[in-house]
């Protein structure tokens, strides 16, 4: 019989907000277009943008569209957004660490290029962001990249599959498509990097997570990830260069935009443990903290076969909340995570309590540390945890 | 932009193993305003007339619940984008838009909500038709109501909206762990019940967001919806009987989640009057496919000696004896009824003490009543929990599968099975022990979990194969 109006209205949700804070990079840039855009050098994005930003000619990602590789390494033009991210932790030989985070957001701006003469007349703005935290000092280093996809500044494509902005850049030479060499290049005179990555384990669809209803992946975005890529390469600091390794986690997401409305907030938390095991968890919650926060979590297994848990199986609760100087907002950033059913006790702490990513978009973009206990055994891991701002709950509601 | 909200499905109507007072002399027997009842006949009780095409319009547009999703929101999920499927005749205005387990509502703040009705429980597809009062053997409750009502709020607008959505989602977080199930198919709707309970003030019926008695288990033990069709015949409601008095009490407990006031719940009973006296109306389907009349008629004197004493007759003169039929007895799976007659006593007082006791007295048996069998062939599974698949399974318990799982496509309906009287099922090696991802196990019905056991109702087992099998052929014309 065919499903028909009562099945579907059923049907588990997808929730377009719950890549939210994945797509964090994204969302800080469209947000950006009808906020204030004070923070970002440079050209501003309402200046970059043009006023008949539409929505109507985009792709829309299909619920049965497989994830397939090589192929979904590259670009996704066809898409409104798209979303490159990568994370992790580098050494030197000298026991200095570094944590940092990359990413590079593309946004178009119309479904077909516009016929316009003007050498602004690129389809797409490209903003890329790079932080940096070194063990032992406190501070975040930062540098950012934004720019219309315009005069050969930015761009990306599938054959070489590659993005770039400037002199900022992630291709994916070669490597078998489950498992990809990609080279990560971020110049110029802030942090700069350049690193060679190697994929450990198989490109992870996001929908395989199981997170929020399981396609939270679906209509709306697509995503996947591939975490404990190894790293080696060059990090170079205040003008001095030295090889580092280290192990990165890339979260490639494409589709439409998010809206990002009233009243929902998002967490996102990303741990690479000990073992050869990745820990995802979203919990979704209200921006006042009243009404029941909605955790979901995946533990990737060392053979990637991923263990899903929800709600009633899981506690995740922050233990310390940091308020913002610039905006006066307040984010939890420390947490305790439990899933009984695993043994697993984790205490999730920020490197530096100020990784607030932007500004203009509320959003609490860490680095983090994490350590307990998975099946009796002590496990520690480092990761990013993403998180929107808490709210006062509204009076006389 | 498109959502795809998943709606909570928290109003069933007739499945309350709970509650309460007065009543006849020669029956239950009360201590403290809890009473319990002797198995064995169950007496007729009074109940107010109403009109019954009245209480089909009622039932198809009105709303029984009084808060949900705010429509504005609601058009921006995918299911408002979609077709709205089968539907009633008989829905107007904007209900003719939705899908008929919904029902729009206008609050008192002037926002357009779009609230759950008795129907998404209470009505089901059979061979493709809509069957009204057919329970819905395919809800599926083990999704967490939560995630669906919270994601929400990033599509409702500030303000009044904001402030109807809020009202919705409290309530629903602070039952929605007593309403999930592990097991698609299965009603919990009783457990809700009581949950909502523990939150009111059963004479204000004021809302308290922290529970005022002791909820009950977070596992609620699973419950077939039963038919509507058989309301007309039975002296008192849900399983284990304890449904008795006045109907329309009951039945409006399924309002509930967001009737905070005796005056709201009286204007609900008004007109619910009319709705009781429709479904006490409602007929069974017909069977829509082939029966074999002589093979049927060889069937109908198996009946005469094996079934009727606690089924009933059927034909130009039908009798129905209205019997709580021992555990001891009939042997199925004995928690719901040990539940509802041991555990349940601060509920039982509740009810005596509220609006709802007024008329009625829940009164529970250490039993179950054998249901009539009108229209039976379309209601499977089996047993109060659902834990047998077919009719022929339920007449010979050696063939009873101990894990199973309806084969079907997705959301597709299985095949109706015209031999065994029943959906298509698999038999499994394993139960949910083994399975290797949430939504398989989700699917399979495991009958070795506390309330989920096919075990009893061995009156089938001494028939020959013939008469088995005339006796299905019977069941048909039911």
């Amino acid at each position: 019989m065919k499903r028909h109006g009562v099945d579907a209205v059923m049907k588990p949700l997808l929730i377009l907000v719950s890549l939210l804070v994945l797509l964090a990079g994204l969302v800080s840039l469209w947000t950006l277009g009808s906020r204030a855009p004070d923070a970002i050098p440079g050209p501003s994005v309402d200046a970059l943008l043009d006023l008949d930003f539409g929505a109507e000619g985009f792709t829309e990602v299909a619920a049965d569209r497989p994830v397939r590789f090589p192929a979904d390494h590259g670009a996704h033009p066809e898409y409104r957004g798209e979303l490159w991210n990568l994370f992790g932790q580098l050494n030197d030989a000298q026991g200095g660490r570094y944590d940092f985070q990359f990413s590079l957001t593309r946004v178009a701006l119309a479904a077909n290029p516009s016929s316009r003469a003007s050498e602004w007349a690129a389809n797409a703005i490209y903003r890329g962001r790079l932080t940096l935290i070194r063990s032992g000092e406190t501070g975040v280093r930062s540098a950012e990249r934004l720019t219309r996809a315009a005069l050969g500044l930015a761009g990306s494509g599938s054959q070489p599959i590659s993005v770039w902005i400037e002199d900022w850049s992630l291709s994916n030479p070669d490597g078998v498509p489950e498992r990809p060499r990609m080279r990560l290049v971020a110049g110029g005179d802030g942090p700069a990097l350049a690193l060679d990555l190697d994929a450990g384990k198989p490109p992870i669809p996001f929908s395989d997570l199981g997170l929020l209803g399981g396609d939270v992946g679906g209509p709306g975005f697509q995503a996947y990830l591939l975490p404990r890529m190894a790293a080696a390469g060059t990090l170079t600091l205040d003008g001095e260069t030295r090889s580092v390794e280290g192990q990165v986690w890339l979260d490639h997401a494409w589709g439409t935009l998010p809206t990002g409305g009233g009243q929902i907030g998002l967490n996102r938390f990303a741990i690479q443990l000990d073992r050869d095991r990745e820990l995802v968890c979203l919990q979704l919650r209200r921006e006042d903290g009243t009404g029941t926060p909605i955790p979901a979590c995946a533990l990737i297994l060392a053979d990637g076969r991923v263990e899903s848990f929800r709600r009633r199986e899981i506690r995740l609760e922050p233990f310390e909340r940091w308020l913002s100087p610039r905006t006066g907002v307040r984010y939890p950033v420390a947490w305790r995570l439990s899933i009984p059913f695993l043994e697993l006790e984790l205490e999730i702490v920020p490197l530096a309590r100020d990784q607030e990513a932007d500004d203009a978009v509320r959003l609490w973009s860490g680095a983090v540390h994490a350590k307990g206990r998975l099946g009796g055994e002590a496990i520690a891991g480092n990761g990013r945890i993403e998180t929107t701002a808490e709210l006062a709950a509204p009076s006389g509601i | 932009m498109v959502f795809d909200i998943r709606y909570p499905l928290f109003h069933a109507l007739l499945i309350l193993p709970t509650l309460v007072l007065f009543g006849c002399d020669r029956d239950p027997t009360g201590k403290d305003g809890v009473f319990k009842a002797e198995v064995g006949e169950i007496p007729a009780s009074p109940q107010r007339p109403g009109d019954p095409d009245t209480g089909y319009d009622a039932l198809l547009n009105r709303s029984v619940v009084t808060c949900g999703l705010p429509y504005g929101a609601y058009l921006k999920t995918r299911g408002a984008a979609q077709d709205a499927g089968p539907q009633f005749p008989g829905r107007t205005g904007r209900n003719a838009e939705l899908p008929y387990m919904l029902t729009s509502y206008v609050a008192a703040s002037g926002v357009e909500i779009v609230t759950s009705n008795c129907l998404a429980c209470h009505a089901s597809t059979f061979n493709g038709e809509l069957v009204m009062g057919l329970g819905n053997a395919f809800l599926d409750l083990t999704v967490d109501p939560l995630i669906g009502i919270e994601a929400a709020a990033a599509l409702v607008e500030d303000g009044p909206e904001a402030t109807e959505w809020r009202r919705w989602a409290d309530r629903i977080g602070a039952i929605a762990d007593y309403m999930m199930t592990d097991t698609v198919g299965v009603n919990s709707a009783n457990n809700l019940t009581l949950a909502l309970m523990a939150h009111r003030d059963p004479e204000t019926l004021a809302w308290s967001d922290s529970p005022l008695i002791e909820p009950p288990p977070q596992t609620p033990l699973p419950v077939s919806v039963p038919p509507w069709w058989n309301m007309g015949k039975k002296h008192a409601m849900f399983y284990n009987g304890e449904g008795r008095g006045d109907h329309v009490r009951y039945m409006i407990l399924a309002s509930t989640t967001c009737t905070d006031s005796v005056e709201e719940a009286a204007e609900i009973d008004a007109w619910f009057v009319d709705v009781r006296a429709f479904l006490a109306s409602l007929q069974p389907p017909e069977y829509p496919f082939a029966v074999d009349r002589a093979l049927a008629e060889r069937g109908g004197a198996v009946f005469e000696k094996t079934c009727k004493e606690c089924h009933g007759t059927y034909g130009e003169t039908p009798t129905y004896p209205n019997r709580v039929i021992a555990l001891g007895k009939v042997e199925t799976d004995p928690e719901l009824a040990r539940k509802g007659f041991s555990d349940a006593d601060r509920f039982l007082k509740w009810f005596g003490r509220s609006f709802y006791g007024e008329l009625s007295q829940a009164a529970p048996a250490l039993g179950y009543v054998a249901p009539p069998l009108d229209g039976v062939w379309a209601t499977a599974p089996y047993l109060h929990n659902g834990s047998v698949p077919t009719i022929a399974a339920l007449l010979d318990s050696r063939s009873r599968p101990t894990f199973w799982r309806f084969e079907r496509e997705g959301d597709d309906r299985p095949v109706y099975d015209e031999l065994a009287l029943g959906w298509t099922y698999r038999a499994l090696d394993s139960g949910k022990a083994g399975a290797m991802s949430w939504d398989e196990r989700n699917h399979i019905y495991d009958t070795s979990l506390p309330g989920y056991g096919n075990q009893g109702h061995t009156f089938g087992d001494d028939l020959t194969d013939p008469e088995r099998l005339a006796l299905l052929e019977y069941l048909k014309t039911l």
